[in-house]
């Protein structure tokens, strides 16, 4: 499937998009001109420069530096909710697929209930009734997101399950743990990376949504969803304040749907053609 | 007797990711009126893909070439208004799967009518007349009942008999059955063989039946044609290629059959 | 038809059950102390311990949490969600009624754009496969998804409010208010829309009716309208019935970038007031609307499906 995969010119494309964006955080304090917090008055609203090649915001700051040091709380904190999501998302999917029966039944009751309410309200009760705070927003993300991927990760393992490997596997008396991790893990890894890619871009936009309303990561901390939050204040003196989180915003998301369209393709039994 | 469908250097291929496949090449045949011609094949030879060809069923992913003059007119390359005229009113077809051939939202009886509203200007009760006739000349029980009834109600073999009555009703000049007793039991099987034998033998439409069963073929054929791979590897009339198969391929199947009969008789004459 | 309606009535139970549950589980997580917030709302000057243990007692709170939570829900079907924190003169049901017309305006034009754009583009992009239409539209439909909803809101705003001077940037006054802040809504949900639709013709198109009324000879216009679309919809009817309680959740966002008053803003101004009980109502009332919703549609889809019905031969 890799192989496939690097044919694919846009999917190449968009990794290294990504990486590129990783890459710019985790060096922010190389690459970034001036600290994100520095803040001088009688700087504001300048226009690119080479000093400050984006300009400044409202209150004198980098938009530059801010935008690459924001790189890292949107993210990092996208990744470790993805990460959180699947983690528990993929341990109850398989429960619930290889056990079957009443673990199964359980599992898949709670998911239901889980699955009834809409994931916006969801994360929003659960931020209201812990306290804002960053490490509440992973939790509240992680909360809503599992029940979904529960059931899709089920429901491709029920698929395996009754094949002729993992029954061969099982009738000569593997453990449950080791079937589960050297069979079933390789035969649905491909779809989890699928599933994954397009969570981190819903990721993404949950954050710097709960940002945005003042609800995810608090001022000053420089994160996408913020700075358009601040940017909202003054838009009608300064529109232009808007648009390159925005735009950096949308290109990011782009890229992780994107390329989870690609996988997605890739692993079409009906493409697969060598 | 002229040649109701001549054939000749029929190619039709696909374009897939940059690459061109051919899947049906230079297939040359004719069929006269009141005979039948089979193509024989097993699946993905081309047979089916050769008359969606001919009848302008194929999309614009398909390239089409050659020649295919039906009466005279020329198929390949005409109109799609007037193409959509012969089909269904000059050229008839029988699909196989007939469960899956009917919308299963709408009544049977609406579905019937739609063929007449789109080639007749008959009024709606003649035209239900007519639904009623053609359930009836397949010898349908209850015809009122079954219009009324949705497709998923009705049973695969009352399916294709519904089709094959419909391409009758119209009178068409030529008759194409593809695999039409491929997704059916094989007691019903012989009732539709039976059948359509009858309607070749009254009607004088020409048809063309095409099937991967070689059994059912030699039961209704009178000349027949082999295709493999895309192209055909041999033709000519029913007892020729049954007697002589020139091919290694047309051997092969005929071997098998031939073996499978012969232990049949050992088993039943035991 | 009747025993399915029941069926799913009788299955939708334990799952409302277990959503009333859930919200009464977030209740007692409540940093808060119900007592003191009665004491509070009473207005005693001098609050101490023993009043609020006496206070406990009255409200039945060392009562086993089974017990209180019996009691709680009997109080929800009795209309009775509790008095805001913040604002103890009023109920909560008081003010999720005042704010909720303004919401169900909202995402009901919402829905209105939703349906006049994504059926017409998803319809016209299947037909003309391929085409540059077909592929514009599928341009357009990722990189909204791509989009985050407040952003496009900002922009609209910034275009047509100040740039253009043609709508007012928020509240809620006459049409005009609204046109602004239901786009943005609707236009999330336009993008998944139109991309189902779309799948669903292509899929259809495929099968072997449309191969047979080809064959037929029928028009092409009688196989897309009559066809085609019916059974393209018929699968689509859930989805959309769906996004109706979806917009009314989905409004929280944009109620806040335009300041529109509907139950979106209020959940968030309780957010941050620390006002529970309506947060509590708020998130009990989009779930169950969730429920329902999916129920009733589900059973219309079936009752349309001539093949879900009862009465194979």
């Amino acid at each position: 499937m890799l192989r496939r995969l690097s044919k694919n010119k846009m999917a190449m494309l968009c990794i290294a998009f990504v990486l590129v964006i990783m890459l710019g955080g985790l060096f922010a304090p190389l690459l970034a001109p001036h600290s994100p917090y520095e803040n001088n008055i009688l700087e504001k609203f300048r226009a690119p420069s080479s000093e400050y090649p984006l300009g400044t915001d409202n209150l004198g700051r980098c938009v530059f530096s801010r935008m690459i040091y924001g790189i890292r709380p949107t993210l990092f904190l996208s990744f470790l909710t993805m990460a959180g999501t699947m983690g528990i998302g993929l341990l109850t999917g398989l429960l619930a697929g290889y056990m079957k029966g009443p673990v199964d039944e359980v599992i898949m009751r709670i998911v239901d209930v889980m699955l009834s309410f809409p994931s916006q309200i969801m994360v929003l009760a659960v931020v209201a009734l812990m306290g804002v705070d960053i490490r509440n927003v992973i939790i509240a993300n992680v909360f809503i997101k599992w029940a979904w991927y529960a059931r899709m990760i089920r429901t491709n393992v029920v698929k395996y399950t009754d094949s002729g490997f993992i029954l061969f596997a099982k009738s000569i008396g593997h453990r449950t743990q080791y079937i589960l991790r050297h069979h079933m893990l390789p035969c649905i890894a491909s779809e989890l990376v699928v599933l994954a890619s397009l969570d981190m871009g819903w990721a993404i936009l949950n954050i710097s949504t709960l940002s945005f309303l003042g609800l995810g990561v608090q001022a000053p901390t420089p994160e996408w969803g913020a700075m358009l939050s601040e940017a909202k204040n003054v838009m009608t003196s300064r529109p232009e304040q808007m648009l390159v989180p925005g735009i950096a915003l949308m290109l990011l998301v782009a890229a992780f749907n994107m390329l989870g369209d690609c996988l997605r393709d890739a692993m079409d039994p009906k493409e697969a053609r060598s | 007797m002229n040649n109701i469908l001549e054939v000749g250097g029929l190619t039709v291929r696909v374009k897939e990711k940059r690459q061109s496949r051919t899947l049906v090449e230079n297939v040359m045949f004719s069929v006269r009126p009141g005979r039948c011609l089979g193509i024989l094949g097993e699946s993905g030879s081309g047979k089916s893909m050769t008359c969606k060809a001919i009848t302008g069923l194929l999309d614009s992913s398909f390239q089409v070439s050659g020649q295919a003059l039906f009466n005279g007119k020329k198929l390949i390359g005409m109109d799609a208004e007037t193409l959509r005229r012969i089909r269904g009113r000059e050229i008839c077809m029988i699909l196989q799967n007939p469960m899956n051939c009917f919308d299963p939202l709408h009544r049977m009886g609406k579905q019937m009518a739609e063929g007449f509203e789109a080639h007749t200007a008959l009024p709606r009760a003649e035209v239900r007349q007519k639904c009623v006739a053609t359930l009836e000349n397949m010898r349908i029980r209850n015809p009122e009942e079954v219009l009324m009834k949705y497709p998923h109600q009705l049973s695969g073999g009352m399916l294709q008999r519904v089709m094959i009555g419909l391409a009758l009703i119209m009178e068409p000049k030529l008759i194409i059955a593809d695999e039409p007793t491929t997704a059916i039991d094989s007691i019903t099987q012989y009732s539709i063989v039976e059948e359509l034998k009858m309607i070749k033998s009254r009607n004088g439409a020409a048809m063309i039946f095409i099937s991967h069963d070689l059994a059912v073929i030699s039961q209704i054929a009178d000349e027949v044609i082999v295709m493999r791979d895309a192209k055909i590897c041999q033709s000519g009339s029913v007892q020729d290629v049954m007697l002589h198969p020139t091919d290694e391929y047309t051997r092969f199947l005929i071997q098998k059959k031939k073996a499978v009969m012969q232990k049949f008789y050992q088993v039943v004459s035991a | 038809m009747k025993n399915y309606i029941m069926k799913r009535l009788l299955a939708t139970l334990p799952l409302l059950l277990g959503i009333t549950f859930l919200c009464f589980v977030f209740i007692n997580m409540i940093p808060s102390d119900p007592a003191e917030v009665a004491l509070r709302v009473r207005q005693i000057p001098i609050i101490t311990e023993e009043a609020i243990a006496e206070v406990r007692e009255e409200l039945g709170l060392s009562d086993p949490f089974m017990v209180r939570y019996v009691r709680w829900l009997g109080d929800c079907l009795r209309g009775d969600l509790g008095i805001s924190y913040t604002n103890p003169s009023r109920t909560v049901v008081g003010e999720l009624a005042r704010c909720l017309p303004a919401t169900l305006r909202l995402a009901g034009m919402s829905l209105v754009f939703v349906v006049l754009m994504s059926l017409p583009i998803g319809i016209l992009s299947a037909v003309y496969k391929g085409s540059w239409f077909d592929r514009l539209v599928r341009g357009a439909v990722f990189l909204t998804t791509a989009m985050p909803a407040y952003w496009v809101g900002l922009l609209l705003m910034w275009l047509f409010a100040i740039k253009l001077g043609l709508l007012p940037t928020s509240g809620n006054g006459g049409f005009r208010h609204l046109l602004m802040p239901s786009f943005t809504v609707a236009l999330t949900y336009i993008s998944t829309y139109i991309r189902l639709i779309r799948n669903n013709m292509l899929e259809n198109m495929k099968l072997d009716y449309v191969l047979y009324a080809n064959a037929r000879g029928l028009k092409q216009r009688t196989i897309l309208l009559r066809h085609i679309l019916k059974n393209s919809l018929q699968s689509c009817i859930t989805a959309i019935g769906m996004s109706i309680p979806q917009l009314i959740s989905g409004t929280i966002v944009v109620e806040n970038v335009f300041a529109w008053p509907g139950v979106g803003k209020l959940c968030i101004a309780s957010i941050f007031n620390r006002d529970y009980p309506v947060i509590q109502a708020y998130v009990l009332l989009v779930g169950v609307l969730f429920v329902l919703f999916n129920m009733v549609f589900d059973i219309i889809q079936s009752a349309a499906d001539p093949r879900l019905r009862k009465g194979a031969a």
